[in-house]
């Protein structure tokens, strides 16, 4: 009964409604939280694992060196690689392909490679097209990601560095 | 030897007196981790990584060079011995390149799998790493010394098993170099093993390199069909192709040893004269067609030109001695079912009622155990490399060896006496060795001996053979087109039984083996391959043949298939000019490690083996192709599944080699003679094609040597074409003979 | 003083057969051509002589000599080891100069006793001289017709040849010799089989030491008591000692075993003036080095050496003063088995050459704390584990220069310099 008479009163006072627009008032003029991307961006981790990158040295000379521990170690089979001979007698990759909807970006290409030439970067807003066959990336393309992003792969494996 | 009793960790093991102690772990499956220990080379001892704690001695004893005794406590794994290879490990490492990425050997190579057992992660050693630099030591064989572990195997194969000593170390300590001591490099028709025997990545397949990491293929046994020893081996496959080929243990055939030849022949086929399409001739031009079209047109052609015309005894097989058991039976099923005997594989004899027909009744193994040996006409070294190995292991274990050839060949091993004759003086000699011994057994002389005067040569030779407990006699290829071949065959046959020698015929080469026992030779009313191709025919079919090198008569054969009125199958598996010209239609099949079947060898042992890969694109196997066409031809009894089952129809009593009871002739002649031997990377269609093996010196073989009076004789000089062959004047070939050896085609008519 | 080896070493040709046969030389070896010794009588009196093998291993020669298959019909052969190459060491080279007659004769009476009718004599590929002069002996012996087949219708047969080294010190391991000898690369070989059941190609074969041999004849002559009473119990004897390194007058002496170190030293004239002793390596390179206070109290024979922590090896005793830097000396030592490893088996091919390193880093100033463990660490894991002794060669003097004089090197890692001036 009595329970019955203080609903009565809340119900007719508003209390609720007026609960709901203090919150919406106070939320007027803070802070907003809402990222507006792509022009703003939420930070990343440094061991954050996205799009995969193929690097160089310093020289302009590919890292890869076929050696195919990431092929060997990728769990899910997305790695790719032909090898040869070049000409200059070195061991160099002729294709090397990752198939990014196999991929599930565990990140043990990147461990296991011996010479620091595949990454995984902080990319992660890539869109590969239509086809399946888009989903493919080949060494050119890696490469190319890579020669682009080799600061910020530089600057995130350095600030990781310290805790491994 | 008696069997002793020993204690190893704790638990007895029985084993021989005087093994060594690794011999007995191996056995017990105790592991034993070691690098320089090889169970068919000499111990060196040198790795120290077999190290083990002998009971009572004071130091760590290596187990590969420690003979067993009574009641020896043995312990294979405490603290001692852990720390002793532990000790030996870091020192290996510390100048072993730690460039496994990029090593060829990486995955299957033994220091890394001993490094994880046995290594550390980290190194204590902060100095400078030993840098080698590496020299060309050849097509085949790729060096990286930096990353040598000096364990010298490849030394002692070279000196124990290839017979030549090519590598070696030179310089001592730090600075000790495992090189081959002459600039040209390894030039042995075994070297391939040296990369097996290899424990690292310092000695790799030049092929291979790079291509591909070891855990990537897959391994397929196979049996190789090059030679009469039919050597195991394991095809390596990656994506439908061979990338390798190692050798498999088999102890009663090739123990772990394969030739070159067998291991680096696979190149071939990936070579871009590979035939990949059925092809017809239409009015003069060549038309690609689906194998459906080529069939029927092939059945057509058949059916037009013999069957249907009631000519069925104008078709007539010819096969290449590379065929399998199967395809050899298929074909000549598939002509007798029509009404043909006329079958023949043996397109390289000149006169073929005029056979060099033996039998072989050793085993392979048993060549280790002979105490004397008598080669006629034979190079085995290039031409039988597996059966030239036994050869050498019974010389070494003290076999007298006695040679009757034509020209001095380089042998591996001590010969007692090396007798250079000219071809034509084969027979007499053999007459006088023969008349010799019958002399001293006291039997009758036939009369065709009587008026032989032996030389002392002969003497020496029936003398060895008559003093042998366990001798052999073998029959080489040169022989096969010697006008006296058949009463050659026929000597050696009574020099045999009159000795209780045994015989070897190694004068028919690849499959042979196969040919005979299915009876791919002509019938009773059929014609043999001379006969054949002399008369003219109006069909054929021919198997993987390849005139320019498979016929005698290259010329006269290829002419005669030419003939307008011929109507010519050709199944084949690399294009050749010639084929094109005389057949109409081309089939393209499987080449070696791309078809399953049988491989005969020289002891008549059965090794059947399957498709390693399927064949590319639009090529079929042989037998498959056979059997289809028997269908379309209506033909009864080819309900074949799989080859197996063709297998399994072939009757194992065969067909005998039936020594020919030819009029002796020993009568010495006086004419030139030439023995055209295709070089030893020449024998068949792969091997022509694996670039690698042609780049060798054995691979560029290509002179025809003779003597200067014979040179003479014929009006030519050094350098000069003979048969389309540079001449090579030299002392070392018998007077009267040109002696032809070439990876190219001949010109002109022998 | 001088009474076996260096008998003659005041007269005049002391070298020739002449001054040799006038001192009794070659009577023993007469008597044998004449059938007056036997193989047996000539062995119990070696082995009562207490002779041991001079090469620096110390095994009985009496006993080595019984071994041998003497009755079985293969060739045997005799060799003897004159590839003197350990640092310090140069007794051999004066026995070939001055009494090479000597080892002519012991090698012939050990033909005979082993029934082996060929020798061969190992010489350092260095000693031209000696060599000159041991060839010549040879042809003396010839023309006297003392050597060759059935000498002097007695049915016993000797032939000696020379075999001239190439320079490495590896071949005056016995095994290492043999295959120099067959015309291979000079390598150990692994035991077993023995040299004295598969040798010399492939055949029973005994080596002995130049000094060995050389004093066989003079123990048949005088008897194994006479030579026996010379030295102490367990060494038999004089030896040579070559005494060489900071003494007034290096030189190579040959006095009794059991002689104490300081009147070895006295007899060289003593340290250089103004100098103190500071360590002594007693039997060449390869033995552990000793600080002076023990090696004054040390006697010169194998149980007094071994029981001052060292080995009596070849018998060459380097002095060091205190001017010497022990880092620089182990350096240089350690660069000598760098150098002359054959390479055959992993810790020595390896270990050596990491040894010398490390030391050779501590030299440049560059050296590491711990350093000194990994020296001692290196070493540890070479000893034992090698084909030959070559690498326990390499291993004890790095560990006996770290146990002796362990805080000069910690000095030198510090500072980067010696702690030794001059």
């Amino acid at each position: 009964m009595i329970n019955n008479i203080k609903k009565l009163i809340k119900d007719f006072s508003l209390s609720e409604l007026r609960g709901g627009l203090k919150i919406t008032a106070k939320e007027l003029i803070n802070k907003k939280i809402t990222v507006q991307f792509p022009e703003e961006r939420t930070p990343i981790s440094p061991r954050f694992r996205g799009l995969h990158a193929l690097r160089r040295y310093p020289n302009g000379e590919e890292r890869c060196i076929a050696c195919k521990l990431c092929e060997a170690v990728c769990p899910a089979n997305a790695i790719t690689i032909e090898s040869e001979m070049r000409d200059d007698g070195t061991r160099r990759t002729t294709q090397y392909d990752i198939d990014l909807f196999k991929c599930i970006f565990c990140g043990f290409c990147e461990e296991a490679c011996p010479v620091d030439a595949i990454v995984e970067t902080q990319i992660f807003d890539y869109a590969f097209v239509d086809s399946r066959e888009g989903s493919i990336i080949d060494k050119a393309h890696l490469l190319e990601v890579g020669d682009n992003n080799e600061q910020m792969i530089n600057e995130t494996k350095l600030e990781d560095a310290k805790y491994r | 030897m008696a069997d002793i009793e020993i204690e190893i960790d704790g638990n007895l093991v029985s084993a021989k007196a005087g093994e060594m102690l690794i011999a007995v772990t191996d056995r017990e499956g105790i592991s034993v981790p070691r690098f320089c220990y090889h169970k068919k080379l000499s111990v060196a001892a040198n790795c120290r990584m077999c190290l083990v704690d002998v009971e009572g001695a004071p130091k760590p004893q290596p187990a590969c060079s420690t003979p067993i005794n009574e009641g020896m406590k043995v312990h294979t794994n405490n603290e001692k011995v852990k720390a002793s290879q532990k000790a030996v490990m870091e020192f290996l490492l510390i100048n072993h390149p730690l460039d496994c990425p990029i090593c060829d050997q990486g995955g299957e190579c033994e220091l890394q799998d001993v490094a994880m057992d046995y290594g550390s992660d980290v190194s204590r050693f902060s100095e400078g790493k030993r840098v080698v630099v590496d020299g060309d030591i050849g097509p085949l064989i790729q060096t990286d010394m930096t990353r040598c572990i000096h364990c010298t195997r490849c030394v002692r194969f070279g000196a124990e098993i290839g017979g030549i000593m090519e590598m070696g170390g030179t310089g001592r300590g730090e600075d000790l170099k495992i090189e081959p001591f002459l600039a040209e490099g390894i030039q042995s028709e075994l070297s391939g093993n040296m990369i097996d025997v290899c424990p690292v990545g310092a000695l790799t397949s030049k092929p291979f390199r790079y291509e591909l990491r070891t855990w990537q293929m897959n391994s397929v046994s196979n049996i190789a069909r090059h030679d009469l020893t039919g050597s195991n081996i394991v095809t390596q496959t990656y994506k439908g192709r061979v990338k390798r080929i190692v050798a498999k243990d088999n102890d009663s055939v090739n123990e772990t040893w394969i030739s070159d030849r067998d291991r680096f022949s696979y190149e071939g086929l990936a070579h871009e004269n590979r035939l990949l399409s059925p092809q017809i001739k239409v009015k003069g031009e060549w038309r690609e067609v689906s194998w459906d079209e080529a069939l029927e047109f092939a059945m057509r052609g058949l059916t037009d030109k013999v069957l249907n015309t009631g000519e069925a005894n104008k078709l007539g097989a010819l096969a290449s001695n590379t065929a399998t058991l199967e395809e050899f039976h298929l074909l000549q099923k598939l002509l007798r079912e029509v009404g043909s005997e006329n079958i023949d594989y043996r397109l390289n004899i000149k006169d073929l009622e005029n056979t060099v027909t033996l039998e072989s009744n050793i085993k392979l193994a048993g060549l280790e155990g002979v105490d004397h040996v008598l080669i006629i006409g034979s190079n085995p070294r290039l031409e039988q490399p597996m059966i030239n190995h036994r050869l050498r292991k019974a010389s070494l274990s003290g076999a007298s060896i006695d040679v009757i050839n034509v020209m001095a060949f380089d042998f591996n091993y001590q010969l007692n006496s090396e007798n250079i004759v000219t071809p034509n003086q084969i027979a007499f000699m053999l007459a006088e060795v023969l008349k010799l011994i019958l002399q001293a057994s006291n039997a009758e002389i036939p009369e065709a001996l009587s008026k032989i005067e032996a030389s002392d040569t002969a003497k020496q030779l029936a003398d060895r053979l008559l003093d042998a407990d366990n001798s052999v006699i073998i029959l080489g290829e040169h022989m096969v087109n010697n006008p006296q071949a058949s009463s050659i065959a026929q000597l050696i046959n009574e020099i045999a039984q009159q000795t209780n020698s045994t015989t070897l015929n190694i004068s028919a080469t690849a499959n042979s083996m196969a040919g005979d026992l299915t009876e791919f030779v002509p019938g009773k009313k059929g014609l043999d391959a001379n006969a054949m191709l002399a008369t003219g025919l109006k069909a054929y079919i021919l198997l993987d043949v390849y005139p320019h090198f498979d016929f005698h008569h290259p010329a006269q054969a290829i002419k005669a298939l030419s003939k307008k009125d011929a109507f010519v199958i050709s199944m084949n598996s690399f294009k050749d000019e010639a084929v094109a010209q005389y057949s109409d239609v081309m089939l393209p099949i499987a080449s070696f490690y791309e078809t399953s079947g049988s491989h005969i060898n020289i002891e008549g042992k059965v090794q059947s083996f399957c498709a390693s890969v399927s064949a590319p694109s639009d090529v079929k196997p042989a037998w498959k192709v056979l059997k289809v066409l028997a269908d379309l031809l209506q033909l009864p009894g080819f309900h074949f599944a799989n080859s197996m089952q063709v297998t399994s129809e072939i009757s194992n009593q065969g067909h005998k080699q039936n020594v020919s009871n030819k009029k002796l002739d020993i009568k010495v002649k006086r004419s030139v003679n030439v023995i055209w031997q295709k070089s030893p990377y020449a024998v068949d269609a792969l091997s022509r094609h694996a670039s690698a093996l042609q780049a060798t010196k054995i691979g560029q073989m290509h002179s025809a040597s003779m003597n200067k009076a014979t040179a003479k004789k014929l009006e030519v000089a050094e350098n000069d074409n003979y048969l389309g062959v540079p001449v090579s004047i030299r002392e070392s070939v018998a007077n009267n003979c040109v002696f032809v050896n070439t990876n190219k085609p001949i010109r002109g008519e022998l | 003083m001088n009474e076996v080896c260096f008998k003659n070493l005041d007269k005049k040709k002391c070298y020739s057969l002449k001054v040799y046969e006038q001192s009794g030389g070659y009577s023993i070896w007469r008597k044998i051509l004449k059938g007056e010794l036997t193989p047996e009588e000539i062995i119990d009196e070696l082995k009562a002589s207490g002779l041991r093998g001079r090469g620096g291993a110390g095994f009985p020669t009496g006993l080595k000599w019984s071994f041998m298959p003497r009755n079985a019909s293969m060739q045997k052969y005799v060799v003897c080891n004159s590839d003197e190459g350990e640092p310090g060491t140069c007794k051999d080279r004066d026995i070939l100069r001055y009494n090479p007659h000597a080892v002519i004769e012991g090698m012939a009476i050990g033909g005979f006793v082993m029934n082996a009718s060929v020798g061969y004599n190992y010489i350092r590929g260095e000693f031209m001289e000696p060599f000159k002069r041991f060839e010549g002996a040879l042809k003396e012996v010839y023309k006297a017709g003392l050597l060759g087949k059935n000498i002097g219708a007695s049915g016993v047969s000797f032939d000696l040849h020379t075999h001239l080294g190439a320079g490495a010190y590896i071949c005056g391991e016995e095994t290492a010799l043999l295959e120099s000898i067959e015309g291979k690369k000079g390598q150990p070989r692994f035991k077993p089989p023995f040299p004295a059941n598969v040798g010399l190609f492939g055949q029973p074969t005994t080596i002995n030491n130049t000094e060995s041999f050389a004093s066989v004849p003079e123990i048949l002559s005088q008897g194994g008591q006479w030579f026996a009473d010379i030295g102490v119990e367990n060494s038999g004897g004089c030896k040579l000692f070559s005494v060489t390194g900071h003494v007034q007058k290096p030189s190579n002496f040959e006095v009794p075993m059991g002689i104490p170190f300081k009147d070895l030293l006295e007899m060289a004239g003593g340290i250089k003036k103004g100098r103190k002793l500071k360590a002594v390596i007693p039997g060449g390179s390869s033995t552990p080095v000793l600080t002076a206070e023990v090696a004054m109290e040390m006697t010169m024979d194998y149980d007094g050496i071994e029981k001052a922590g060292s080995m009596l090896g070849a018998g060459s005793v380097i002095v060091m003063d205190d001017s010497t830097c022990m880092v620089a000396t182990l350096t240089r030592l350690a660069h000598f088995y760098y150098d002359e490893s054959c390479g055959q088996c992993t810790p020595c091919r390896e270990g050596t050459g990491w040894l010398y390193r490390v030391l050779k880093r501590i030299m440049d100033g560059d050296g590491k704390a711990d350093d000194i463990d990994l020296l001692l660490g290196v070493s540890d894991k070479i000893m034992g584990n090698t084909i030959c002794a070559l690498g326990d060669a390499a291993a004890m003097p790095v560990e006996s220069f770290l146990r002796n004089f362990r805080p000069e090197f910690e000095y030198y890692i510090k500072h980067g310099k010696s702690m030794v001036k001059g």
